[in-house]
């Protein structure tokens, strides 16, 4: 398992498109993603869990990538977040 | 090259080249990509060109919207792409599998249409003949006549209403089926009425088995004619070949003319080819089928029967089980009974027990619906629609039921089970199976072969037949059921593939109804999320769109996730942007994770607050796992009420 975290730096927090994004992005990769936002978790890959997490700008997420393909994903989760939270 | 080739060229070209496609299947209106990599489809270059509406992305696919002659163009864009066997297919492509199983679904498919009507008009047949048997009334009473014609009209002009839905199998124009259907069954060409009309023109093959008098001819070619009234897959096999014939004239016949020459050209081919093909054939191969049971018979009585009862079922669905006819008549005239024929009882009884055992065992509300009334039907000598409706798509129990046939044909075939009368269908027949000089032993054959064979099917299908988890396929979803929650069962399963499901989804507002693409949210509009519509609402409430549970209440309500009980996960998301509110103006009338029935109000918000705060009111009432559907149709209504069907999910 490989994890990382990430404060959120889009105002809006992960909402709507980033949430859309990054669900699409997550449904690339077998393993199994997940968003911890303090002591709730969701799947990356169920868009309405992730927007229920209701994550919002300068707040925390851990993300915990584990599966057959996870250093792709894990690589791959961290440019998403980069690039667009 | 058709007259799509150059266009078909152009959007190949302009996706990214045959390199960029990984698969490609079409709708009705859409061809559906999906690329490797959306950014090198020139989407302005597309969206300008010529035969081309519009270029959308959703749901991982690039769609080219081109308009109802899609499959044509979809025809000339496949060769260019060198995909793979299966990486590109029609959507509603035939189920994969053997021969068997693909013409079994093709068959169970076609009939999926009409199997309410059928147990219905069965169930009419039946109890008509159990009070003429009752003796409530006269079989020469006009009751009895318009009685009879409720229940028989559908079965005797069958091809007709398969001809309609083979056509749309088939991807033809469904009204070119049913004329298909009409002709087929068009009374002064029935074999009986050809035959009745006078002496025959001359013998063909005569002295052969496939001795036939031809009565008519079509300029010259010999019409070996035959009763095509009730018959199934003659008019599938003229339709099959119909739907070819409308292909090949589409491409050569210009626009202009097509809407007239290519149901006439295609009508003109296909049925002559169809009657004069088909008749023969058929006929030919009843001949055989009668002739060999026949001089089996001589040897081994029990060997006869099974064989007439194991193969009788599938005998009726080809139309080959006529064969047969002329020898029953032609014994009972000359011998006084006849027991060539006959083991077939045996399978009315076997379909029947099997029928109420899936009665028994289904946990499938529709099929526990229909099951009940094809038993009856069946047990009362109308087994269509348990064979159709039940068994075939089944398949496992269909199986079965031949099986069982056959060995309650065995048994009547060693015991020289006989019947001295002809008419009576079902426990109507028993009074025939008594001897003319009023002995029993005969009817007492009858009664143990009834008991025997029911006793086994019901046990064997008990024992042997599984329901699939998702329900049981192809018959578990149908238009009718789709309300909301009620197509809910088996709507997650992947079913035979030759049935789509729909689910509805209601309108959980009122107000006006607005293209998702419009909306002034580029998420949203854009079809990321999922595909659906918005709402631009009047009032300040939101119902549960359909039976379900609330998934996702956001902590700033201003959004509500739900799964329905048919699969869907909806979401609607109260006003643009709203999230920055985070809960003023909006009250929650339901808790995360509760259970709510459609209807059921699940928020209120101010509008006039949200509105005064610079927000956008517009509301997407959108299906966020889109990509497990084929299809996410939005109403055609400019306003909507809630309850009033919003989305139609196709599966």
């Amino acid at each position: 398992m490989k994890k990382f975290e990430y404060v959120i730096k889009d105002e809006i927090g992960i909402h709507a498109r980033p949430a859309g994004l990054l669900v699409k992005e997550a449904k690339n990769f077998e393993s199994k993603i997940m968003l911890v936002k303090d002591g709730k978790s969701a799947e990356a890959t169920k868009l309405m869990a992730v927007m229920g997490l209701g994550v919002k700008c300068g707040q925390n997420v851990e993300v915990t990538v584990e599966g057959a393909d996870e250093d792709a994903a894990f690589d791959a989760m961290k440019t998403f977040f980069e690039t667009n939270l | 090259m058709g007259k799509y080739g150059n266009l078909a060229q152009d959007i190949v070209r302009n996706i990214g080249g045959k390199e960029n496609v990984i698969s490609l299947t079409h709708c009705i209106t859409r061809l559906r990509f999906k690329l490797k990599d959306e950014s090198k489809a020139k989407d302005d270059v597309l969206k300008n060109m010529d035969g081309v509406v519009t270029v959308m992305k959703s749901g991982g696919q690039y769609q080219v919207v081109i308009g109802n002659h899609v499959p044509e163009v979809y025809a000339e864009v496949t060769p260019l792409l060198g995909l793979e066997d299966g990486a590109s297919r029609q959507e509603e492509e035939a189920p994969s599998g053997n021969l068997f199983n693909r013409f079994i679904d093709v068959i169970s498919g076609i009939f999926q249409p009409i199997l309410g009507i059928m147990a219905a008009c069965g169930m009419v047949k039946g109890l008509n003949a159990l009070f003429v048997a009752l003796e409530l009334y006269e079989e020469t009473c006009g009751g009895y006549l318009i009685l009879n014609a409720i229940g028989d009209g559908l079965f005797t002009f069958l091809p007709l209403f398969l001809g309609y839905t083979a056509a749309k199998k088939f991807n033809m124009k469904p009204m070119i089926g049913l004329v298909i259907g009409a002709i087929m069954c068009y009374p002064s060409i029935q074999g009986s009425a050809l035959s009745t009309g006078g002496e025959a023109l001359y013998t063909l093959f005569s002295g052969t088995m496939f001795e036939s008098a031809v009565y008519t001819d079509f300029f010259g070619i010999p019409l070996i004619a035959m009763d095509y009234t009730g018959t199934v897959v003659p008019v599938i096999f003229v339709v099959y070949f119909a739907s070819k014939c409308e292909k090949f004239f589409g491409k050569f016949i210009p626009d202009l003319v097509k809407f007239f020459f290519v149901p006439m050209l295609t009508l003109l081919v296909a049925v002559p080819a169809g009657l004069l093909v088909i008749g023969p054939l058929a006929s030919f191969a009843s001949t055989v089928i009668a002739e060999a049971v026949m001089s089996v018979r001589d040897f081994s009585p029990m060997l006869a029967g099974a064989i007439v009862g194991l193969t009788w079922q599938i005998l009726v669905i080809f139309g080959l089980h006529w064969g047969f006819i002329p020898v029953y008549i032609n014994n009972i005239m000359t011998n006084g009974y006849d027991n060539v024929m006959m083991p077939f009882f045996a399978c009315t009884f076997a379909t029947s027990a099997v029928v109420l055992a899936i009665f028994f065992k289904t946990k499938n509300k529709h099929m526990k619906e229909l099951a009940l009334p094809n038993f009856i039907s069946g047990i009362f000598g109308v087994t269509e629609p348990a064979i159709y409706g039940i068994l075939l798509p089944l398949k496992k129990p269909f199986i079965i039921s031949c099986i069982v046939g056959g060995i309650g044909g065995g048994f009547y075939g060693a015991f020289n089970f006989r019947k001295f009368m002809m008419g009576g269908m079902g426990i109507f027949e028993f009074p025939a199976m008594i001897e003319p000089d009023g002995g029993m032993g005969n009817l007492i054959v009858a009664i143990v072969g009834v008991a025997l064979t029911m006793v086994i099917a019901f046990a064997a299908t008990m024992a042997l037949y599984k329901e699939e988890p998702a329900g049981a396929q192809g018959v578990a979803g149908s238009e009718g059921a789709g309300a909301g929650s009620a197509g809910a069962q088996g709507a997650k399963s992947q079913g035979s593939g030759a049935i789509t499901r729909r689910l509805e989804i209601a309108s959980p507002m009122a107000g006006k109804v607005l293209k998702l693409e419009t909306i002034h949210d580029d998420a949203f509009a854009s079809g990321v999320l999922g595909k659906g519509v918005a709402i631009l609402p009047e009032q300040g409430e939101v119902f549960a769109p359909a039976d379900g549970v609330v998934s996702t209440l956001f902590p700033t309500l201003h959004a509500i996730g739900m799964e329905t009980d048919g699969g869907a996960e909806l979401l609607i998301h109260i006003g643009l942007d709203t999230v920055q509110l985070e809960g003023k103006g909006f009250e929650a009338m339901v808790s995360q994770g509760e259970r709510v029935k459609q209807g059921q109000l699940l928020v209120k918000f101010d509008m006039d607050y949200i509105m005064a705060q610079g927000f956008c009111m517009e509301t997407p009432v959108i299906v966020v796992n889109s990509d497990d559907y084929l299809e996410v149709a939005e109403s055609k209504e400019e306003r909507t009420l809630p309850g009033t069907p919003l989305l139609t999910i196709v599966q």
